[in-house]
């Protein structure tokens, strides 16, 4: 909330300062800085340590191994584990076996994988069709109001607030067929019912609805932050030069936003590509799978069947599969980010 | 859109598993001076002060005829993550009640310790009955448990509105011919869903297995000394069930639209007025009663509506298990908590009649039909000295009561049960939403699904 309730010039700020904080070289920047500082320097390896020790070397480290240590305990090390799970089976008593390739064959041999995938890669796209523009827009328009902007960067984030397994029930009563608000708001204009979460035709795009409705407003608030930062001099040259809200949006806002969308973009396919809370608790995959997703899978398989060798190693698969995404996407998009 | 949130729920799982696994947990076996301690979970919610009372003085009734015995309590309820991070982090308790349609797919995994041996310290284990405790056994012919309460499905059904429609509250019906002449009456005299079925959460092809069942027919085969699928057969039991459920749903749409639902779902909607009939086990009176309130007099239950041909029902409930990482001192110790606890008031008529009056001044439903744990000559005392404290009209659930001694009680299909359920959801939500689905052609879609683990399961 507080973020919400912060007016643009302190977002700006924040922006800006964030930028410096991290710009490389800077001794002020932590380890990377403090490493590039160091390493023009010449002379025999003592003399250097000596000098990284002096430019306090001991204190990054220092600062540095908590967070290490948090990271290797609680992350490197299960998805260390994971991988080696992956290629075992268990059943958590006794110690375990190790099978090759076999979880991942009887992974890639479930006639639901390939259902999974596609309701996963359909949801990413719908997701970035309807969530994608929409938080943009949004952010557009709320950073052009004369007044009121801070109301509807509250109104706006307020979806956020709730927690996702109870706006996720919400809309499930929402869509309720017979009796839900959305059927009964439609029945006054005519329409309608319509099937929403009943249906294979409509289940997944009223699970993206809701979805897109849940989380866009952190995302408003983000475009918002890289908004201010877009120099207010550039506005006024265009408007100057005569330019419409539109050319002005179109050549200077876009622009200047590049970097922050992309990774936006991208932090949003990693996000949907990993569905699991929404149609876990709305449809529990069905109607007739229509709305199963990969994580869905990966968790039958672990608490349904107890079958944690195909649970890691469908996880792993996944897991390679957002590394190359993300690697081509990263690449593809090098020379438009900078 | 949120990425953090969703964050690999498989590493946040993963996490939680391998973390425990690195600190290594002690068994808590025997003590220096010859005592066992024990650790037992299902004490209930603190929010409910008088069931804790009984259960702690039951407790302290066993620690004092057992003095060598130490019991630790808490209030785990068994779900399948906790369970399995649990089994993984070694801290599993001594003794955990799960439901019986998880035993196949536990004792498979051997996640539950073999207490053959252990059970024939029970007292009156010879006189179980067969049926009973079959539910526990492997298909080794050992035993992994002790069922704590049985339910055979029967008919639930709403009396208030048989009455508003013009039917007969006191015989439900008893076909399934019956069951769809009397939902489409509900239908067109109030208004309200005559019939309901859970679909979803493995629950639709557990719901469509107890019908298979009722029309006589079973889920799988033996072929060449193995189980295959047979539910998918052209006239199979099953092919029967969703052709009948079809024209529920499309031709008298009786039904209603609302078809994505669990029991929990069902059981809401029910209370509310929402639904005339569905099947379910006896227990469900309690939840709507205790839980919603509803009125007790608007709640009966038929026997599980048959076609005619064969009287069978399919059985639920739960089973007492022991840790595998129990020590064998522990394990006796648990069997003889869970004969005192769990089993006393099934054949000691004054222990289960002093339970049902405390539970009736709790006011919590007594009188709910139960399946008989042992031969009559035991079992019938017990049950007129808990009806004796009943707080719900019996003769409501009569019709169920009378049923229930030449009823069969099938169990579970043999083979990756949960995973035949799961692909037979499919089927089921496909013959309620979608009005051109093909039973037939649904029912192999499942079997294809769930063919190669049924398969896998037996190599």
């Amino acid at each position: 909330m507080s973020k919400s309730q912060a007016p643009p010039e302190p977002a700006g700020r924040l922006t800006r300062h964030l930028d410096t904080a991290t710009r490389p070289g800077d001794p002020a920047s932590g380890p990377t800085g403090s490493a590039r500082a160091v390493s023009p320097g010449r002379g025999s390896p003592s003399v250097r340590f000596v000098r990284w020790v002096r430019q306090g070397g001991i204190t990054t480290v220092l600062f540095g191994l908590p967070m290490v240590v948090c990271f290797a305990l609680f992350s490197w090390w299960p998805i260390a584990r994971s991988l080696r799970l992956s290629f075992e089976q268990t059943n958590l008593v006794g110690p375990s076996e190790w099978v090759g390739l076999d979880n991942f064959e009887r992974v890639l041999d479930d006639p639901l994988l390939w259902t999974a995938v596609q309701n996963t890669g359909m949801f990413a796209v719908l997701a970035l069709l309807i969530g994608f523009p929409v938080p943009l827009f949004l952010a557009v328009l709320i950073s052009e109001l004369k007044k009121g902007g801070t109301l509807f960067r509250i109104l706006v984030y307020l979806p956020v607030t709730i927690p996702p397994v109870v706006s996720v029930l919400l809309w499930k009563l929402f869509y309720e067929p017979e009796d839900g608000l959305f059927n009964q708001l439609f029945g006054l204009v005519g329409l309608g019912p319509f099937p929403w979460l009943q249906s294979t035709d409509t289940a997944l795009v009223s699970i993206v609805l809701e979805a897109t409705w849940a989380g866009f407003g952190g995302t408003v608030i983000i475009y918002l932050a890289a908004l201010a930062a877009v120099p207010g001099e550039l506005y006024e040259a265009a408007e100057l030069d005569g330019a419409g809200i539109w050319r002005r949006v179109w050549h200077i806002t876009l622009p200047s936003m590049r970097g922050v969308i992309l990774i936006m973009l991208l932090l949003q396919i990693i996000g949907t590509l990993q569905v699991f809370t929404e149609p876990f608790v709305m449809t529990d995959g069905g109607p007739e799978n229509s709305t199963v997703t990969v994580l869905m899978l990966i968790y039958n398989y672990a608490f349904q069947n107890g079958d944690y060798g195909a649970a890691t190693a469908l996880s792993v698969l996944l897991a390679l599969v957002l590394c190359a995404l993300s690697a081509v996407y990263l690449r593809a998009t090098r020379r438009w980010g900078n | 859109m949120r990425p953090s949130p969703r964050r690999t729920l498989a590493g946040i799982a993963l996490g939680a598993l391998v973390i425990p696994l690195a600190a290594c947990s002690d068994s808590g076996d025997a003590g220096a001076d010859g005592t066992v301690t024990i650790t037992v979970s299902g004490r209930p919610a603190a929010a409910n002060p008088a069931a804790v009372k009984l259960f702690d003085d039951k407790v302290a009734a066993f620690e004092k005829a057992n003095p060598d015995i130490r019991v630790k309590t808490n209030e785990y309820e068994y779900d399948q993550q906790s369970f399995q991070a649990k089994v993984a982090g070694g801290n599993l308790e001594t003794v955990v009640r799960v439901p019986l349609t998880e035993m196949s797919s536990l004792i498979k995994r051997k996640q539950v310790s073999d207490i053959t041996e252990d059970f024939k310290q029970v007292k009156h284990g010879a006189q179980f009955n067969d049926e009973v405790l079959s539910v526990a056994r492997g298909e080794d012919g050992r035993t992994y448990g002790v069922p704590t309460e049985e339910y055979a499905l029967g008919l639930v059904y709403n009396r208030k509105l048989f009455e508003k429609a013009g039917l007969d509250p006191d015989s439900p019906p008893t076909t399934w011919d019956e069951v769809r002449e009397a939902a489409k009456t509900i239908k067109d005299k109030t208004g309200v869903d005559g019939y309901a079925q859970m679909t979803k959460e493995n629950t639709g092809g557990w719901m469509l297995t107890a019908m298979t069942y009722s029309f006589g027919d079973d889920m799988q085969e033996q072929s060449g000394g193995r189980w295959v699928n047979s539910f998918h057969k052209e006239g199979s039991g099953s092919h029967k069930a969703l052709d009948l459920l079809k024209e529920m749903r499309w031709t008298d749409k009786s039904m209603g639209r609302n078809q994505l639902r669990n029991g929990g779902d069902i059981e809401r909607d029910f209370a509310a007025g929402k639904i005339g009939m569905t099947m379910a086990a006896p227990n469900m009176i309690n939840h709507v009663i205790d839980q919603y309130k509803s009125d007790k007099n608007d709640v009966g239950i038929g026997p599980m509506p048959s076609d005619g041909s064969a009287k069978r029902t399919l059985v639920g409930g739960n089973v007492a298990v022991i840790s595998p990482k129990a020590s064998p001192e522990q394990r006796a110790a648990a069997v003889k908590f869970i004969d005192f606890y769990y089993l006393a008031s099934k054949y000691d008529p004054k222990r289960a009649g002093d339970q049902a009056a405390v539970q009736n001044k709790d006011g919590l439903t007594v009188g709910s039909p139960l399946v008989a744990f042992f031969k009559p000559e035991i079992s019938d005392p017990v049950e007129e000295a808990v009806n004796k404290h009943a707080n719900v009209p019996l003769e409501h659930f009569a019709a169920y009561r009378e049923s229930l001694g030449d009823y069969e009680l099938v169990v579970e299909p043999p083979v990756e049960g949960q995973n035949v359920y799961k692909a037979l959801d499919n089927a089921v939500q496909a013959v309620l939403t979608r009005e051109d689905a093909d039973p037939a052609k649904e029912l192999n879609k499942a079997n294809d699904l769930v063919k190669s683990q049924v398969e896998r399961a037996q190599q």
